[in-house]
């Protein structure tokens, strides 16, 4: 499956929020990608998730494939939509 | 046995077993045989299992001693290691018969560069991150300790603070480091946790073996290696008996401040800020003999206002409201300029416009500061001291415009003490020469000696090149004293002394046989100067006191004061 995320949090992509986004992607089985701009990395590396440089406001793409495809959606979409937890 | 001489950068002696700390070594051979591969990708998995269980260790560790936040880097760093992409290029240089080693470097640097590549600060702290990362994982790979858990005398180029976070201060007894002076965070560290250290010893530290035998001198900065078994048995007496020291000083704190024919000497405290008293109470001192009130003027852009200041020395009296304290006006300018006031640059700042000369130009700001002080009398016992007197002049003027301010209080009615102590500094020695006649015009002396020296001798304190004259043992300092003192007793005041020489228990005997009757110092001097008095007869140390009137150099001075204090104690 595929889906579009916008990041709404202050601070982007970075830091706690990436250690979050990879932390939520590891905890699935299937492989997620995320696509920024042309560039793309693996959604479980948080070095590959901030080597994106993803600022607040920028539109993810986000490609799952395995067997809790749509579960792992779903929770990355929460993530995002409730900005990690920033005020 | 042989030496290392390095830098003093903690007191205390420890003698242990050298340990290194642990650096990447970096000849390493980097290219395998295909056959090798295998192997190599298991030296990497577990040694990144190594890391993890280390970084874990780090996490908590840190977390215990320095709070979450602190080891929020640790967790972080923990995360990398494990983390697929970095796993992912590892694995590729591993496919291309690189060692692990060469392979987790080369990842490292790569990431690290990506990264550095990225437009903000933060990004180019994580470059550093996954450098730590390669490190780590290369010295692991090297057998390096895994475990981090160092003991006994710690030998390392430079401790970082995340160096340090890994250490256990209760196994580690001395720090030795290559590289560092008094200031640097390995020094502060030690200090703060009571473990000797010598540092800058550069290239020596290469030649300390693990497992060699030392000595780590903080007093005077020195290593012994190896030493012969007549040596080591001297050191263990030393230390039991810096312990005992410290076990002996502890228990005079309570204890009062006298000679043993009953004299009482004044031990209080120099401070800098209202937030100091709690030290001065703690040290088992009798109130303060200087608190300097640039604080309030130097930070700020506009004069603080009269309140602010009352507020402050308030607090100061009224943390000890029975027992003295000396309020120093205002000693700006020179090297200590005030923004609000601008001036010229001057070509000898220590000789220029400072201190009461200063105030005098600008009589608002010292009007404002007297008219505080005077209302903040109420709270204690407070005795106003002016600084840089150097003529009757001065002095008078500066009491007229003290007298102008108390007349402003009666008339508008506000409270304060009309018999409030004044004095003045005596750190010119044109003030030392008429010590008789300020005598008649004030309540006390105090004697400043670090611009006493420097003014009698002529020589910048701070220029290196003059420092052999830069030493309050100077024979012309001690007759300046003496004179200070003999003239402030004919006149029935007392006198004390603020300077860095009231501290030194050395000339705690010369100080007290000239008649000094108050000495004030750092907190951390004060058990050590009350030990000292309270082994004192007074007779003796007027005795002494003339006798070293009469010697011709310092040395001579610090050799007869070397022999009284041998007789004592401490």
């Amino acid at each position: 499956m595929e889906l579009n995320l916008q990041i709404k949090n202050q601070a982007g992509l970075h830091a706690r929020p990436a250690a979050m986004f990879a932390q939520k992607a590891s905890s699935f089985k299937s492989n997620i990608l995320i696509f920024k701009e042309g560039k793309n990395g693996n959604a479980k590396s948080i070095i590959s998730i901030m080597g994106l440089g993803v600022k607040k406001g920028d539109t993810l793409l986000v490609k799952i494939d395995g067997p809790d495809a749509a579960e792992a959606g779903a929770a990355l979409k929460k993530l995002v939509d409730d900005k990690f937890g920033e005020e | 046995m042989w030496k290392i001489k390095g830098i003093a950068a903690s007191a205390g002696i420890a003698i242990g077993e050298i340990m290194h700390m642990q650096e990447a070594v970096h000849d390493f051979c980097r290219q395998v045989d295909a056959s090798q591969t295998p192997a190599e990708k298991e030296r990497f998995y577990s040694a990144q299992q190594a890391a993890e269980k280390e970084l874990e260790i780090l996490q908590e560790r840190t977390a215990a001693t320095m709070g979450e936040q602190q080891a929020e880097v640790f967790a972080a760093h923990k995360l990398m290691v494990t983390d697929p992409s970095f796993v992912e290029v590892v694995l590729n240089h591993l496919d291309n018969q690189a060692s692990a080693e060469a392979a987790v470097e080369d990842a490292a640097n790569e990431i690290a560069a990506m990264f550095a590549g990225l437009d903000s600060e933060y990004m180019q702290e994580r470059a550093a991150d996954i450098k730590d990362i390669g490190k780590r994982l290369v010295r692991i790979l090297q057998g390096g300790t895994a475990e981090v858990n160092y003991t006994g005398i710690l030998a390392a180029q430079d401790l970082l603070p995340s160096d340090t976070a890994a250490l256990d201060l209760n196994c580690v007894s001395g720090f030795i480091t290559a590289l560092g002076g008094k200031t640097s965070h390995s020094s502060i560290l030690a200090r703060a946790a009571g473990i000797p250290a010598v540092v800058g010893v550069g290239s020596a530290l290469e030649k300390l073996k693990n497992g060699d035998t030392v000595v780590v001198d903080g007093h005077v900065g020195e290593v012994l290696v190896n030493p012969e078994e007549d040596v080591l048995s001297d050191y263990r007496l030393r230390i039991k008996n810096e312990q005992e020291r410290a076990a002996l000083l502890a228990s005079v704190g309570h204890l009062p401040s006298e000679t043993t024919d009953g004299h009482h000497i004044e031990l209080a405290c120099n401070i800098g800020t209202p937030g100091d008293m709690e030290k001065v109470i703690a040290a088992g001192a009798e109130g303060v003999g200087l608190f300097r009130t640039e604080f309030l003027f130097l930070d700020k852009t506009s004069v603080p206002t009269e309140e602010e200041q009352v507020e402050s020395y308030k607090a100061v009296l009224a943390a000890m409201p029975d027992k003295k304290i000396v309020i120093r006006t205002l000693d700006a300018g020179g090297d200590k300029q005030l923004p609000f006031i601008g001036g010229l640059p001057e070509a000898n700042p220590a000789l220029g416009l400072r201190a009461i000369r200063l105030c005098m130009v600008y009589q608002d700001v010292f009007k404002t500061q007297l008219r505080a002080l005077l209302r903040a009398s109420v709270a204690g016992n407070l005795h106003i001291m002016f600084p840089m007197i150097a003529t009757v002049d001065e002095l008078l003027n500066a009491k007229a415009l003290l007298k102008e301010a108390a007349e402003e209080l009666t008339q508008e009615g506000v409270p304060f003490k009309s018999d409030v102590a004044v004095g003045i500094m005596v750190e010119v020695p044109a003030a030392a020469a008429i010590a008789d006649i300020l005598a008649e015009e004030v309540d006390f002396f105090s004697i400043g000696t670090n611009d006493l020296v420097q003014y009698t001798m002529a020589a910048d304190r701070m220029n290196e090149h003059v420092a052999y004259l830069s030493d309050y043992f100077q024979p012309p300092v001690v007759r300046l004293i003496g004179n200070v003192a003999k003239a402030a007793k004919k006149a029935g005041k007392w006198v004390g002394m603020c300077g860095e020489m009231a501290g030194d228990p050395l000339a705690t005997p010369l100080l007290v046989g000239l008649g000094l009757t108050e000495l004030s110092m750092n907190g951390r001097a004060v058990p050590v100067v009350k030990h000292r008095i309270r082994q004192l007869d007074i007779k003796q140390t007027e005795k002494w006191a003339d006798d070293i009137l009469g010697l011709r150099t310092a040395a001579d001075i610090k050799k007869r004061l070397e022999e009284i204090a041998s007789a004592y104690e401490i």
